[in-house]
């Protein structure tokens, strides 16, 4: 609902590349990702962050079934959130079976169970006032409900029911896949989450993150149950999948819920298959693409460190620094003076657990395009020999230089703590991290971001951006308009 | 009281209303300065960060009709840097800035470390209270609206909303983009700009709302310290909407796409506690997720990804959309199973067991959309300014609760009159 008030601040939503049903506009944000790196776990279980204040509380344990389950009291809203992360992503997929996890997913939240038809399970939702929805990324798929406190308990065991007992008939996955190809025109009309689509094919193109999303409708029309039914009953046991549920309830008692709730639920458990991390592109790519639009939208793409890479740190104070933020410096080397080739410039850095991307969204008037690519580029790479901080100034010029590292680390400062503010993003993170977080977490994510310094960001830049291939792909205006 | 406390001068202070939402205490403060600025405070010590939104009154409805984006413009310009040592200070301290205008009102959103709280107020109010207002700055924010107004025409969902407020509301500023056009902003002089920020940037027509986990003693001694200044002007009285209906019932704008929207809004009536409750309901009840009455358009008629239905609440009137996303090719049959679906709930209502899910469901969602401190500082500046005081905030659930069936189903009968319907299709020109 909009009340008269739109705000401002969604107008800078991260054009990410999940796929998310039902409601698109709710999706792993930059800010998820800063949350998720914030919230370190250590092999103790432990919650090593002091993000949190005093009053929230926060347990990990193990089932003897292999279920991961985090719990955490967030009490000021009353509120009860629960997302499950499944160790099944698109990157399990084949070009023969593109598609097949996003169809699963889609059953799985909207098709029936063992004791519910999906109708039933319809009717459920709305009267627990719920909030269900479900979304598949690269590395794995995710399942979110969010209830009044009082009906935890049913968000819990439907969430068992769903993840665990899902039964679906040829019949309704046909409606299914009709639907997620209405969902497929709807991306093709969207310019940036297309555009991103496609950069990814390309970015990753060899590696099985180039994998669409949302799969290819040609296989997907051809799906059968059985092919549903085969992925289904390897992937969704109780050892490839983590629970996170946060909000407004007493741990101890959750604790004694999810047991019982969680505790009979049986299943072999899975030899996760391993993949090759990502390699750069072997050239650029430079692709255009019509639509009936009036502005060009432009994403240009490099690969960047993976999930579990230190480098990591410093590459999100170095995507702030570029292109986020108050004045990000790509923006102000694009309209110098008089020059103004883009309008909007957003960046943002996606880490998966086999490799990474960094992204800038821009939107500009088409006839600035060309120049604005080679601009974008130049900068990009000459990122290597920025000054980013008073430091690296000698000499009286020192005064006037601005302070973009600093600034950077406290608008990642501001954005952990603001994503606490949502219980959702907050289980949908925790659930993310406990499956694809590897070894012991050192330290807390704001005294690794605190430690970068101007040099690690030239490194990075170096590293990432100084001689690589990038990919762009623009949406442009049709001819004939 | 200290001096600085005593300049804040509180007319009517100590308000401390107390609301129940869902068994928890939703506090916040409302106070009126000496200058007329209504201050709202609401303390959350959930994170270390202070949100703050300054609502400006009039928005697009104080516009003259040939000046659309006035109200825009000026907003966005009052809290334009002005020089690079302001715009350095504000780069290290990190704090954001986004600004907004819609139907009754502008809003600019202030989100930063609370730590850093003091520095970016007085950053803030000296380019707030002495905004550089000169034609190169003017083109320039121009040019940036005009970008941002075919963004908006790019995409067929805002384009189809933009259709219905224009159909409803023609001879009001609740009719036009927050953007205006080409042509409106052309007519838009430099002493436009500065005569609106004169008129509409008083403390008499403004509210700036906190959510912050800083204490309402600090947050008040800020805005008394920074603020103070803003003279206090006299409260704007607006002509009133005039009611229209949409000459034509069907609107149909083309556009080369995969998919095309299919909606039809109806108007809803002005704002009050019961007319906001029951808006709520029946965009929940007809379009919200799985269960609504929208859904089987998807689940069992394979028409959509995306069902959805909107409503668009301003002081005088407002517009309820309920729309889906299809196949061109299955346009005309959207279009009739749309029809079906809010025509089938016109002629037959809802039921008592429908009713009570809707309830819980509209109550649940009210607290998850506004979970953010953001969301809530924005809605609490939005029901102070609309009249129904910012304690509504938390006695929405307790309307919503009261509204009885017959209540309910004669809004709907109201509202969703076939006859009353506007239909919008976004999408590629229909074959022959």
């Amino acid at each position: 609902m909009t009340f008269g008030i739109e705000f401002a601040g969604g107008g800078e939503k991260t054009a990410v590349v999940n796929s998310t049903d039902q409601e698109p506009d709710r999706k792993l944000s930059q800010k998820t990702r800063i949350l998720l790196l914030a919230l370190a776990l250590s092999t103790a279980g432990s919650l090593a962050i002091g993000l949190f204040g005093a009053e929230e509380a926060a347990k990990y344990l193990v089932l003897d079934n292999g279920l991961k389950v985090f719990l955490l009291e967030k009490r000021n809203v009353p509120l009860v959130n629960v997302a499950a992360a499944v160790g099944l992503g698109s990157k399990d997929e084949t070009a023969e079976t593109s598609g097949l996890v996003h169809v699963l997913e889609h059953s799985i939240l909207f098709r029936g169970t063992e004791t519910r038809s999906g109708s039933e399970i319809s009717r459920d939702i709305r009267r627990h006032g719920a909030y269900f929805n479900a979304h598949t990324g690269q590395d794995l798929a995710f399942f979110e409900i969010s209830v009044p406190a009082s009906a935890s308990d049913f968000a819990l065991g439907n969430q068992k029911e769903i993840l665990f007992h899902l039964r679906i008939t040829q019949e309704e996955l046909d409606t299914e896949k009709e639907i997620i190809l209405e969902e497929f025109r709807q991306l093709e009309d969207d310019p940036f989450k297309y555009a991103t689509s496609l950069v990814y094919q390309n970015l990753f193109r060899g590696h099985p993150y180039a994998n669409p999303l949302i799969g290819d409708p040609e296989v997907i029309k051809n799906l059968t149950v059985e092919n549903i039914a085969a992925l289904y009953g390897r992937y969704f046991v109780p050892a490839n999948c983590a629970l996170a549920v946060v909000g407004d309830f007493s741990l101890k008692e959750m604790e004694e819920k999810v047991r019982r709730v969680f505790a009979d639920v049986k299943g072999e458990p899975l030899s996760p298959l391993k993949f090759e991390p990502a390699k750069p592109p072997e050239k650029a790519v430079d692709m255009d693409v019509e639509m009936d639009v009036q502005k060009a939208y432009l994403v240009i793409a490099a690969q960047a460190p993976d999930f579990n890479n230190p480098e990591q740190y410093a590459m999100d104070v170095l995507t702030e620094v570029l292109g986020r933020g108050v004045n990000p410096l790509l923006y102000s080397a694009l309209n110098q003076g008089p020059r103004k080739l883009v309008e909007t410039i957003m960046m943002a850095y996606q880490s998966h657990k086999y490799g990474g991307a960094v992204l800038a969204f821009l939107t500009l008037d088409p006839k600035n395009l060309g120049m604005a690519k080679r601009e974008a580029v130049n900068y990009l790479r000459r990122a290597r020999e920025g000054y980013f901080s008073p430091e690296d100034i000698l000499g009286e010029q020192q005064m006037f230089a601005f302070d973009h590292l600093g600034s950077a680390k406290n608008q990642i400062k501001y954005n952990a703590y603001q994503s606490q503010e949502r219980g959702l993003s907050i289980a949908v993170s925790l659930a993310q991290f406990m499956i694809l977080r590897e070894g012991r977490a050192e330290s807390n994510y704001l005294e690794n971001i605190d430690r970068v310094k101007s040099g690690d960001l030239r490194k990075t830049a170096g590293k990432y951006l100084g001689r690589a291939n990038y990919v762009m792909v623009s949406i442009i205006p049709k001819k004939t308009k | 009281m200290t001096g600085k406390k005593r300049r804040v001068a509180v007319i009517l202070g100590g308000l401390v209303l107390m609301a129940v939402l869902g068994g928890r205490g939703w506090a916040a403060q409302k106070k009126v300065l000496d200058n007329g600025l209504t201050v709202i405070l609401e303390r959350d010590e959930s994170s270390a960060t202070t949100t703050l939104q300054i609502l400006i009154k009039g928005g697009k409805r104080a516009e003259p009709s040939a000046k659309r984006g006035l109200a825009f413009l000026t907003t966005r310009l009052s809290i334009e840097i002005p020089d690079s040592g302001k715009a350095q200070e504000l780069i290290s301290l990190a704090t954001r800035f986004s600004i907004t205008s819609q139907g009754d009102n502008s809003l600019i959103t202030m989100e930063c470390l609370s730590a850093n709280l003091e520095p970016s107020l007085k950053v803030l109010s000296k380019i707030f209270l002495d905004p550089l207002l000169s034609g190169i700055r003017i083109d320039a924010v121009k040019k940036h609206m005009e970008h941002q107004g075919r963004i908006e025409e790019d995409d067929s969902v805002r384009l189809g909303h933009l259709a219905g407020l224009r159909a409803y509301f023609a001879g009001s500023g609740y009719g036009g983009s927050t953007y205006g056009d080409r042509a409106s902003l052309e007519a838009i002089k430099n002493k436009d700009v500065s005569e609106f920020y004169k008129v509409y940037f008083v403390g008499s027509n403004m509210i700036m709302s906190f959510a912050s986990d800083l204490p309402e003693d600090t947050l008040l001694d800020f805005v008394g310290r920074y603020f103070a200044r803003v003279p206090i002007g006299n409260p704007v009285t607006l002509d009133p909407v005039a009611a229209s209906e949409p000459g034509e019932k069907m609107v149909h704008i083309e556009r080369d796409t995969k998919q095309a929207f299919v909606s039809r809004a109806y108007r809803l009536p002005n704002i009050s506690r019961r007319n906001f409750a029951l808006a709520s309901l029946l965009e929940n009840l007809l379009g919200k997720g799985q269960g609504s009455r929208l859904w089987p358009l998807r689940a069992e008629k394979k028409l959509a990804y995306n069902v959805n239905c909107r409503s668009t609440q301003m002081q005088e009137g407002g517009l309820i959309e309920a729309y889906l996303e299809t196949d061109t090719a299955k346009t005309e049959v959207a279009r009739e199973a749309l029809r079906a679906v809010l025509d089938e709930l016109f002629r037959n209502g809802t039921t008592e067991e429908e009713l009570l899910y809707t309830k819980n469901a509209a109550k649940a969602d009210f607290i998850r959309d506004n979970e953010t401190k953001a969301r809530r500082a924005g809605m609490l500046a939005f029901f102070e300014t609309s009249g129904l005081g910012q304690e509504y905030f938390g006695a929405l659930s307790l309307e919503i609760d009261a509204l009885t069936l017959q209540e309910v189903n004669s809004c709907i009968r109201e509202i969703l009159a076939p006859e009353k319907a506007l239909e919008v299709v976004v999408g590629p020109k229909p074959a022959g």
